[in-house]
C-alpha cells in the first residue's frame, strides 16, 4: 500500500508543477504590474552577444518569475506563511499594530554629502530666502505602533545632525506631526507617504517660520475621494489582511490655478489628477505623480512673489497648500530635472523663496539631492 | 541555473524528464549530456570550453593507459593531474596568490579578476579521481568520450556536489534501471532537499545576513551567538539540501550516488563530525592524498605532517582566502589533538558534553569560515566572547529571536534523525485505516510545502548560491 501511496504523492506533485508550467505558457503576459508599480521583464531577444555575456539567461529568469501564473497570490501566500512563522517584518516593512505598515529606516550613509550639497547650493544663491524641511516618517511618528522590541535607528538624530550643519532656515515638523497624530492620521496605514492632514499641519509650521498668514482647517472643503487605497507598503509586504487607506483632498475654492507640466506638454486647471483614483497608485492623484518641472500659477492672487520647491513625492500633497500664498510655485524634482536648478532660479528673477522638502528616508537613498549643483 | 528556481523547477527539469523518459535507452545518455551542457552554459557560457578541455585530458589519459606495453603511465598521470591542478589553480587561486606576493614583497602586481567557473572544484576533483582510479586499475577506462563527459557534466551533481567517483556509477553509465520506482523515491528525496534549501536555509540565512552586516558596535553578545547559530544552520541546510536534490535527481535518472551528509550536528566528536559532513570530499582527500602520503601507518611526525597537508588543502578547497586556510588548519589541529590526546577523555564524557563540545567547536569553525575579512572576523569574535563594551543582551536580540524562534526549533528538530525515527515507527503500522490517514496527512504536507516553496521562488527575494567560491 505504502508504495502506491508514495506514487500518488509523486504524481500529485508532478501534476502541480506541470499545471503551473501550462498556465504560464497559456496565460496573458502583463507588461506592467500595478501592484509592484514597475514594468515586467519582457521576453528577452536571443542574440549571440546576449548569451555570451549571460544577460539572456538573467533576463529570461526574470521573465519567467515576473509572469508566473497568479504571481500576486503566491507572494501573499509567502507573506501569510512568514507571519505564521512569527516574522514581524517582511521585505523591509514592519507589520505594525493598529493596521499600520511601517517602512524600515536604515542608518543613513550620505548625511555629510547632503549637508555639503545643500550649503553649496545656498551659497550660489544666497540672496534668496531658503528653508529646509526634513520630514520624519511613520517609523518615528508612529513609533508606538511598531512591533515589540524593535529599536529602529533614530530619524530625529539624523534630522538634528543635518539641521545643525545647515547655513539657512530649517523647519522642524516632527513635534507638530506627533502632536496632531492623536487627532488625525498623519501617515497612511499602507503607504509610505504622509496624509493630507500630515501635510496640512506641516504647512502651518512652514507658514509660522515664514510669516505667512495661514488658512484655517475649517475653511477647506475636506473631501474623501478614495477609501480603497492600498499603497506601496501593501505591495512591498504583500500583507493583504489590512484595512485600506482613505485619501482626503483639502479643496479650496477661492482661487483658480493654472498648472503647467512643463516637460510633458500638459496644462490644466487642477492640482489633482482624478483618473489615478481608479488605479493602484492613488497617491498620484496629487499633482499627477512626479514630474521634472511643474509651474503652478495662482490666477487671482494679488502677491507677486514666487517660490521654488525642490522636493520628493512628499511635497505632492503639500504644494496644494502653498499655492494659496504665491503667484507662482515652481516645483522641481531633481531626480528627473537634469538641467541646472541654480540657473533656473537665477533666470526666474521673481523667485524669492526656495523650499527643500524631503522625507528623511528617501533623501538618503535617492541621489537627487546630491546632484542639485 | 540553480535547482531552487522557477526556470529549473517548472521548465528545464520537467522538459528534460519528459524527453529522458520517452526516449529509448540508447538516447538517454545523449539527452542527459545535452541538457547538462545547457544547464552549465546557462550561467557560464564561455567556461564550458574549460570543462570540455579538462575532461578531454583525462579521457585521453584513460585511453592511453589501456594500451598494452604503454610504459610512461606514471608520467602521463602526473601530466594529467598537473593540467587539472593548474587549471584549478589559475582560475581559482591566481588572484589570491598575487595578493600574497604583493603583501610579502611589497609590490603591486595588478589582479587578474578572473571570474571563478562554477563547479570547477567539483568537476576537477571528479575528473582527477578518474585518472587516478584508472591508473590504479580500480576501474576500466571509458571508451566513449561523450559517455565520460556525461559522467563529469551530469547536471544533478555538477555545480554543488556531491563529488561522485567514476567507480560509483561506471556501470550505471552503461546500464541502469530507469523506472517509476526510482522516479518516486527520487522525486520525494528531491522535494526534501528543495524544502530544506528554500524553507529553512534561505529563511534562516537571511537572519545571518542581517546580523552579520549590521554595525558591530550595535550587536549584543546574545545576538552575535544567534547569528552564528543561524549561519551554522544555513550552511548545513543549504549544502545538505543541495546534496538531497542531487541524490534524488540521480535516482530519478537511474543513478545511485553515495550519501554526502549523515546528520553531522549529532556528532559526538570532531572526528565523528568529519565522517558525517560532506562525506564525498573527506573520503576524496583520504583516498587520494592522505593514504598515498602514507596515512597513519608511518612515523608519528610524518603522520602529523600528513594530517596538516590534508586539512590545509581541505581548507583552501573551500575558497581562495586566508580564512579558509585557517579553517582547515583549525580542524587539522583539533583532529590531531583528538587522535593523540583527547580521545580517551572524550570517550568518558557524558553524552550531552560530547555534543556540546563538538557543536561549540563546529560553530567556531563556521565563524572562521564565514568572514574572509580578518578585521570583521576579529570584531565578531570579540563580541561573541564578551571582549569590548557590547551589552550581553538587548531588545534586538529578543526581536530577532521571536521572529525566528519557530524556524530555529524546526531546524534543530530536523538536524537530528527525528524524521527517520518517525518514518520507521510509521512503517511498523499495518492497520489500513491508520495508513490511509497518514497518507492523507503526508500528501497535504507535501503539496502545501511545494506551494509555499513556489511562493518563495516567485518572490525570489533571498536565494543565495553559497558555493560560488568552491
Amino acid at each position: 500500500m505504502r508504495n502506491i501511496y508514495n506514487k500518488i504523492i509523486v504524481i500529485t506533485l508532478s501534476l502541480f508543477i506541470i499545471l503551473f508550467t501550462c498556465l504560464f505558457i497559456f496565460s496573458d503576459k502583463l507588461k506592467f504590474s500595478e501592484n509592484e508599480n514597475r514594468y515586467f521583464q519582457p521576453l528577452p531577444k536571443l542574440t549571440f552577444n546576449n548569451i555570451k555575456k549571460g544577460e539572456y539567461t538573467t533576463k529570461l529568469q526574470n521573465y519567467l518569475s515576473d509572469h508566473f501564473y497568479a504571481r500576486n497570490n503566491f507572494m501573499s501566500i509567502k507573506t501569510s506563511y512568514e507571519k505564521l512563522m512569527g516574522k514581524k517584518d517582511i521585505n523591509g516593512v514592519y507589520l505594525g499594530k493598529d493596521n499600520y505598515l511601517i517602512e524600515k529606516y536604515d542608518k543613513p550613509l550620505n548625511n555629510d554629502k547632503i549637508i555639503e550639497s545643500l550649503n553649496n547650493f545656498y551659497q550660489a544663491l544666497n540672496y534668496t530666502n531658503m528653508s529646509l524641511m526634513l520630514v520624519p516618517t511613520s517609523i518615528t511618528i508612529n513609533a508606538d505602533k511598531l512591533p515589540n522590541y524593535v529599536e529602529p535607528y533614530v530619524q530625529l538624530d539624523t534630522i538634528d545632525y543635518i539641521y545643525s550643519n545647515i547655513n539657512f532656515n530649517t523647519i522642524d515638523v516632527s513635534k507638530t506631526l506627533k502632536e496632531n497624530n492623536k487627532n488625525y492620521q498623519m501617515f497612511y496605514y499602507l503607504d509610505h507617504h504622509w496624509t493630507t492632514y500630515g501635510a496640512y499641519y506641516s504647512y502651518l509650521e512652514y507658514a509660522k517660520n515664514n510669516l505667512i498668514k495661514t488658512i484655517p482647517i475649517t475653511d477647506f472643503n475636506i473631501t474623501e475621494v478614495a477609501n480603497d487605497f492600498n499603497g506601496t507598503l501593501y505591495s512591498k509586504s504583500n500583507d493583504y489582511s489590512r484595512e485600506s487607506d482613505r485619501i482626503h483632498l483639502f479643496l479650496y475654492d477661492k482661487y483658480k490655478y493654472h498648472v503647467n507640466y512643463v516637460y510633458h506638454k500638459k496644462e490644466t486647471d487642477t492640482l489633482y489628477e482624478m483618473s489615478y483614483l481608479d488605479k493602484k497608485d492613488k497617491y498620484a492623484v496629487f499633482l499627477d505623480n512626479n514630474h521634472p518641472l511643474i509651474v503652478i500659477t495662482n490666477e487671482n492672487i494679488k502677491t507677486k512673489t514666487e517660490i521654488a520647491i525642490i522636493k520628493d513625492s512628499y511635497a505632492n500633497n503639500f504644494i496644494p497648500f502653498l499655492v494659496n500664498h504665491f503667484k507662482k510655485v515652481h516645483v522641481i524634482d531633481p531626480r528627473f530635472y537634469k538641467l541646472s536648478i541654480i540657473d533656473y532660479i537665477k533666470e526666474n528673477k521673481s523667485i524669492k523663496d526656495v523650499l527643500f522638502l524631503y522625507n528623511i528616508n528617501t533623501i538618503d537613498k535617492d541621489n537627487g539631492i546630491v546632484t542639485i549643483n | 541555473m540553480v535547482f531552487s528556481s522557477i526556470p529549473f523547477l517548472f521548465f528545464f527539469f520537467p522538459l528534460f524528464l519528459f524527453l529522458y523518459y520517452i526516449l529509448p535507452f540508447k538516447y538517454k545518455n545523449k539527452i542527459l549530456l545535452i541538457f547538462s551542457l545547457i544547464f552549465y552554459a546557462w550561467g557560464e557560457p564561455v567556461y564550458i570550453l574549460l570543462m570540455l578541455f579538462s575532461t578531454f585530458v583525462d579521457y585521453m589519459n584513460g585511453r592511453l593507459f589501456e594500451k598494452k606495453n604503454f610504459r610512461n603511465k606514471k608520467l602521463y598521470l602526473i601530466i594529467a593531474l598537473a593540467i587539472n591542478i593548474s587549471l584549478l589553480g589559475f582560475f581559482k587561486y591566481s588572484d589570491f596568490l598575487i595578493e600574497v606576493i604583493n603583501s610579502l614583497f611589497n609590490v603591486s602586481i595588478p589582479l587578474l579578476n578572473i571570474g571563478l567557473p562554477i563547479g570547477i572544484s567539483f568537476y576537477t576533483f571528479q575528473t582527477m579521481s578518474y585518472s587516478i582510479d584508472v591508473y590504479r586499475k580500480n576501474v576500466k577506462p571509458e571508451k566513449n568520450y561523450f559517455t565520460y563527459l556525461t559522467y563529469i557534466s551530469m547536471f544533478p551533481q555538477l555545480i554543488a556536489g556531491p563529488i561522485v567517483r567514476y567507480e560509483t556509477i561506471s556501470e550505471e553509465l552503461h546500464e541502469r534501471v530507469v523506472d517509476f520506482n526510482g522516479f518516486t523515491t527520487g522525486l520525494l528525496r528531491f522535494m526534501h532537499g528543495l524544502f530544506k534549501k528554500v524553507l529553512i536555509a534561505n529563511n534562516i540565512g537571511y537572519l545571518w545576513t542581517v546580523i552579520s552586516t549590521s554595525t558591530t558596535g550595535e550587536l549584543s553578545v546574545m545576538t552575535a551567538w544567534l547569528g552564528l547559530l543561524a549561519f551554522s544552520f544555513q550552511i548545513y541546510y543549504d549544502f545538505s539540501g543541495y546534496s538531497d536534490m542531487a541524490i534524488g535527481m540521480g535516482k530519478m535518472l537511474g543513478f545511485n550516488y553515495l550519501e554526502n551528509f549523515n546528520y553531522p550536528y549529532i556528532a559526538t566528536s570532531i572526528t565523528d563530525f568529519w565522517r558525517r559532513w560532506h562525506i564525498s570530499l573527506s573520503t576524496w582527500f583520504k583516498d587520494y592524498v592522505y593514504i598515498p602520503l602514507g596515512g597513519s601507518r608511518v612515523k608519528k611526525i610524518i603522520n602529523i605532517r600528513n594530517i596538516f597537508i590534508v586539512w590545509a588543502l581541505t581548507g583552501i578547497w573551500h575558497g581562495a582566502a586566508w580564512n579558509f586556510v585557517i579553517w582547515g588548519i583549525y580542524y587539522g589541529v583539533i583532529l590531531l589533538l583528538e587522535k593523540f590526546i583527547l580521545k580517551e577523555y572524550i570517550d568518558k564524557f557524558p553524552k550531552w558534553l560530547k555534543h556540546t563540545y563538538t557543536l561549540l567547536l563546529v560553530m567556531i569553525g563556521w565563524l572562521i569560515f564565514a568572514f574572509d575579512d580578518m578585521t570583521l572576523l576579529g570584531n565578531y569574535t570579540n563580541i561573541l566572547f564578551g571582549i569590548g563594551n557590547n551589552p550581553f543582551i538587548d531588545s534586538s536580540f529578543i526581536y530577532y529571536f521571536s521572529n525566528y524562534f519557530i524556524i530555529i526549533v524546526i531546524a534543530i528538530i530536523l538536524s537530528m534523525p527525528t524524521y527517520h525515527i518517525i518514518k520507521d515507527k510509521l512503517l511498523t503500522i499495518k492497520d489500513e485505516k491508520t495508513e490511509l490517514i497518514i497518507f492523507i496527512i503526508r500528501i497535504m504536507m507535501y503539496l502545501l510545502l511545494l506551494i509555499i516553496t513556489t511562493s518563495y521562488l516567485v518572490a525570489d527575494t533571498y536565494n543565495p548560491f553559497l558555493y560560488f567560491r568552491f
